[in-house]
């Protein structure tokens, strides 16, 4: 979904016991999904007014919902807004089991194109990471430094540094370009461009990312640009393996999922001697990366993990 | 003594397939969590799960950080895939979408006993039943 999509906001109170029901008819009609709201309650043990959630499930003690009530906000592409009078005939459907369900107004709003993450990116803050780089937001001065200093505007894309999964396979390129001459990357899921950006920064020749949506790649083209590295920076949509080669080191931050998936067209593009990054691995589910990994002939050379995250170093 | 909680939201969304759009959006937005991070780590734990609808409760903590905890499949899901359906019928009652077994029904109760404000088998397994009765499908013997 692009970032300026518009959206329109569907809001319908019903009895607690129909709420699946109701779940199931949005995402069926095509909502990207539903939220649940329990308006005027509070945790007990919090500081501030939840948002929604059932309060049977909310963290300690809570208040019941006398109610028996529960607000559903859908939210649809534009182009769904006919849907209303279907909807309207679902819930006449469903008076007979719920009766009264059909008291409450249906609320329908347009939901301008916005950058949801605006509020978080307000506390965003330049982040040194590994022993050269710092990444800093491109609304941002960058603080007096002796590190590199890459100017990163995330848009709606991934890859800010600040989550371990990215900082540590900066660090990891860092310390091969240390030990070694890079000529070339790969960054398989680029996203802002920020791996690929951060090696031809720490002195990789060139770096080629592969990004399958499409706001993303234009976030990492202008991160090129921004950061001056455009001219030996590659961004496309095309699949891994579509024939562009080896790379002396090759980097997925994905999840466990898609890097087994795409576990055969990675591995054959690391070169003789290169490096495989993998990262966005959940540490549950190493063991079974790990296994497809070697099972395409990569040897394991390393690893970092923090809290619940693993990234993984390879060499053929 | 723990962090303080500022909120809690409760979100159906797609298994292995959040983004930084609506419903995820308006709602961490609001709430001043990273989006992306909550993306990135929702996505590596439910992208095995296939085309699924996974509740989703993530508690929002006064520093910005978050948890979430995710819960069995709603039960309509779980009754369309009981049944081998992709939708419920149009008109329940007067057009039939499917059918699914009595012992379905139990599968399906006990899976999602805690979540459906019965206080034994046998009414979970009744609001099973209205479920799929609502979706228009028949429940049968078996």
């Amino acid at each position: 979904m692009a970032e300026n999509q518009e959206w329109v906001e569907l809001t319908v109170t019903v009895p607690v016991a129909a709420q699946d029901l109701v779940v199931d008819w949005l995402l069926e009609a095509g909502a990207s999904g539903v939220q649940e709201s329990y308006p005027g309650l509070f945790p007990a043990d919090g500081e501030g007014e939840v948002i929604s959630g059932d309060p049977s499930e909310w963290w300690g003690e809570a208040p019941k919902n006398k109610s028996g009530k529960v607000d559903l906000t859908a939210w649809l592409p534009k182009s769904y807004l006919s849907l209303e009078n279907d909807f309207q005939g679902f819930l006449q459907r469903l008076e007979a089991r719920f009766p009264g369900i059909l008291a409450h107004k249906v609320s329908i709003e347009n939901v301008p194109a916005q950058d949801w993450n605006a509020n978080w990116k307000a506390t965003w803050k330049p982040t040194a990471i590994g022993m050269r780089l710092m990444v800093c937001p491109s609304w941002e001065e960058p603080p007096e430094t002796d590190r590199i200093v890459m100017r990163i505007d995330p848009g709606m894309a991934f890859g800010t540094g600040t989550h371990f999964t990215t900082a540590s396979c900066l660090s990891l390129i860092e310390e091969i370009v240390e030990k070694t001459t890079v000529d070339s990357l790969l960054d398989v899921g680029t996203g802002s461009g920020i791996l690929a950006i951060g090696a031809l920064l720490l002195g990789v020749k060139r770096a080629v990312g592969i990004e399958v949506d499409l706001d993303a790649l234009a976030e990492a083209r202008e991160n090129a640009v921004r950061n001056g590295v455009a001219d030996r920076m590659t961004v496309t949509s095309a699949g891994v393996g579509s024939g562009e080669g080896q790379f002396d080191v090759v980097v997925a931050n994905l999840v466990a999922h898609t890097i087994v998936r795409l576990a055969k067209p990675i591995c054959q593009a690391v070169a003789d001697g290169g490096w495989l990054i993998l990262s966005g691995i959940l540490a549950e589910h190493e063991e079974t990366v790990d296994r497809e990994i070697q099972a395409h002939g990569l040897k394991r050379h390393a690893s970092m993990t923090e809290d619940s995250w693993v990234t993984l170093l390879y060499r053929p | 003594m723990g962090k303080k909680i500022v909120g809690q939201i409760k979100l159906h969304i797609k298994a292995g397939k959040a983004t930084p759009q609506p419903p995820i959006g308006p709602a961490l937005g609001q709430a001043g969590v990273n989006i992306m991070e909550f993306c990135k780590a929702f996505n590596a734990r439910t992208a095995s799960i296939g085309d699924a609808t996974v509740p989703t409760i993530i508690t929002v903590f006064s520093d910005k950080s978050f948890t979430f905890v995710t819960k069995a499949a709603p039960v309509s899901e779980s009754v369309r895939k009981a049944a081998g359906i992709d939708k419920g019928s149009k008109l329940p009652g007067r057009d039939s979408a499917g059918k699914i077994t009595k012992s379905q029904v139990q599968k399906i109760a006990e899976a999602k006993m805690a979540d459906l404000y019965a206080i034994d088998l046998e009414g979970a397994m009744r609001t099973v039943e209205g479920t799929a009765r609502s979706m228009g499908i028949e429940v049968v013997e078996g």
